[in-house]
């Protein structure tokens, strides 16, 4: 219990002070400030923040850059809206067992897909991934899978045990509940064995057998993690919209998630949700000031690539090292003089 | 299965292969310099046709002049990329770091065509037109090909046999490859690695342009091009990314694959063409060629 307070007196720093200030800021002030259409564009981004998350799974715990978690994305809100509006055939009428339907259909594919591509590594790998986006992204569009052309429409609201979620002011509450479930479920799995084990395999996949570790199937389960945190995005996003397009789930969409986890910071959970965060609005906030604006949007990608490649996380984590050693080296001439 | 539609699945394939080819051979090139792949490469291909568009049909130069501005400016962009993306990112620690600024910069040359030239694709006349502006066909036998895919077919293999020759016969060739192979040595025993780069850089950014300027007439010229550049990459990654060759023919056999597919399912080719890549990683997890033993960049 002692080392609980020593632990938690340890993190109350200023910098953790200002940080949660501005988070709890956020969570107050901007369903006050802002309705409609921009609040819907926040719930949007906060929905790309658990893909971004997902993402970060591949990214920084296996070490390599995937893209399929828009195929499960596309995969899981295709169910969510076919299952609730009866497009295959059945309806489930409880909203909330459709999501969960459809995260564990989505997992059970994804396990399939990972033990085929568990082969590849590398580039070879991230390539695959890209090719099996590029495959569903053309089913989802081409078939009848999402409706055909006019996509699927008449999605019911999310009813969560009675409390329907009819407007987007309750979705962001909801959705930074989900959040923070989904950072602390990842902050989780990043000390428990499987992350371990990830990170063992990162650092020498040869050592790591030697060790005990179960390299092949730790890479395909972090895979089926992804698709299941992929699919619970897609199916909320079906939730938040009502309705669904076929065109959505495609390589730009993907390659929109990689920025957003790459200026966030992919090693900071709270750097991707800041940058899915950035990435979402200021497009959004820009297109309607001025049409160049978006060439800017590029450039203050790629400054922010040379600047700091470890993201905007990585940024403030630098600068912090950086006062501490300081602070150090200051003591240090005290104590010398 | 008759003559005519062999020659047309031979003749459209080998064209879109070339282009894939044309494509795939300036990714690979940045590839071994940088490596990682260039996902700005689709819109070098929009910015092309866009730049050809503008010379040919709005300042009205004839088609030799026009053809060597296009160039120029090509290799010119292809220094401008070099400059920005590659020269700060190339000690990075973090390969990713130079994935994402390339997909910036794919950004900013997706919206600066589209505020330049508007969203609204454009017609591009063909480099062998009918006076009335509709491209010029030839017939074999009974039926018609337009002869923009013959001159995609015979442009393309001529730049890939040239550049091929460049780095494999000329002095400046063998430079760039020491450079690619490996940096370090290279600058040890006195080879301007710099420089070596850079002529990789535009030589690699024009190919991607020039495809964009041969296939301006057969699509429209729009951002809708940049679509182009994953079959690029599927080739790349077939071709077993460390091998030039490798990746051409890749690319033409994805090209001739397509062709075949599009007979009977227009509509579903690109779950066949990339399902034919993940096949192929699946079966052989390194491409289908080796790399060959200098080529590791």
């Amino acid at each position: 219990m002692k080392k609980l307070g020593e632990n938690f007196r340890s993190k109350l720093t200023a910098g953790n002070l200002i940080l949660t200030a501005i988070v709890l800021a956020f969570v107050i002030l901007v369903p006050q400030l802002t309705s409609g259409y921009m609040l819907k564009v926040i719930n949007v981004s906060m929905d790309n923040a658990i893909l971004a998350l997902s993402l970060m799974i591949m990214l920084s715990m296996v070490g390599t850059l995937s893209f399929s978690f828009m195929a499960f994305m596309g995969v899981g809100a295709g169910l969510v809206a076919g299952l609730t509006t009866g497009q295959f055939g059945i309806t489930i009428e409880n909203t909330l067992l459709t999501l969960l339907i459809s995260m564990v259909l989505t997992g059970l594919i994804a396990f399939v897909v990972g033990m085929i591509l568990n082969r590849l590594s590398g580039t070879f790998f991230t390539f695959a991934t890209l090719g099996f986006v590029s495959v569903m992204s053309c089913v989802f569009s081409q078939t009848n899978f999402m409706g055909g052309s006019y996509g699927i429409t008449g999605v019911p609201k999310l009813n969560l045990f009675g409390l329907v979620l009819n407007n987007q002011k309750k979705w962001f509450y909801f959705m930074i509940v989900i959040i923070c479930l989904c950072s602390l479920f990842i902050s989780r799995l990043r000390t428990s064995k499987l992350g371990r084990s990830l990170n063992a395999i990162k650092s020498s996949p040869t050592l790591a057998v030697t060790l005990g570790v179960n390299v092949v199937m730790a890479k395909v389960y972090a895979f089926t993690i992804q698709a299941v945190m992929a699919a619970l995005a897609g199916g909320l996003y079906v939730y938040i919209n009502g309705f669904i397009g076929n065109s959505i789930f495609s390589v730009n969409a993907a390659t929109n998630v990689v920025i957003m986890v790459m200026t966030g910071g992919f090693n900071s959970i709270f750097g991707v949700i800041v940058g899915s965060f950035l990435i979402t609005v200021l497009p959004e906030l820009l297109r309607s000031m001025q049409s160049y604006l978006n060439v800017i949007f590029g450039v203050i990608v790629i400054v922010t690539m040379i600047i700091c490649p470890t993201g905007i996380a990585g940024f403030v984590q630098n600068m912090r090292l950086n006062a501490n050693l300081k602070k150090e080296a200051r003591k240090g001439m005290e104590a010398a003089k | 299965m008759n003559l005519n539609l062999i020659l047309t699945v031979i003749i459209n394939g080998l064209a879109m292969g070339m282009v894939y080819a044309l494509i795939s051979m300036g990714l690979i090139m940045m590839f071994r310099s940088a490596g990682v792949m260039n996902f700005a490469q689709g819109n070098m291909l929009a910015l092309g046709a866009f730049f050809s568009y503008w010379t040919l049909n709005g300042l009205n130069l004839p088609m030799p002049i026009a053809i060597v501005t296009c160039l120029i400016f090509y290799a010119l962009f292809g220094l401008i990329f070099m400059v920005c993306i590659y020269l700060p990112l190339r000690n990075t620690s973090i390969p990713v770091s130079i994935v994402v600024a390339t997909m910036g910069a794919s950004v900013v040359v997706r919206e600066a065509c589209q505020l330049i030239w508007g969203a609204i694709p454009l017609r591009m006349q063909a480099i062998i037109s009918n006076p009335d502006m509709t491209p010029a066909t030839f017939n074999i036998g009974s039926s018609s090909f337009a002869w923009q895919y013959l001159i995609i077919a015979v442009v393309g293999l001529a730049l890939i046999l040239l550049v091929n020759a460049l780095l494999e016969k000329t002095y400046v060739g063998k430079l760039m490859e020491a450079t690619a192979q490996d940096k370090k040595t290279a600058a040890m025993i006195g080879t301007p690695t710099m420089v070596c780069i850079a002529i990789t850089y535009m030589i690699a950014i024009s190919m991607g342009c020039i495809s964009g300027l041969l296939v301006g007439p057969i699509f429209y010229v729009s951002n809708g091009l940049s679509s182009l550049q994953l079959r690029a990459f599927a080739s790349v990654v077939m071709g077993g990314t460390g091998n030039i060759k490798g990746a051409v023919y890749s690319a033409l056999l994805i090209g001739l694959f397509e062709a075949v597919i599009t007979i009977g399912f227009s509509r579903y080719k690109d779950i066949f063409v990339f399902s034919l890549l993940i096949i192929v990683l699946v079966i052989r997890p390194t491409g289908l060629f080796k790399a060959r033993v200098g080529d590791k960049a």
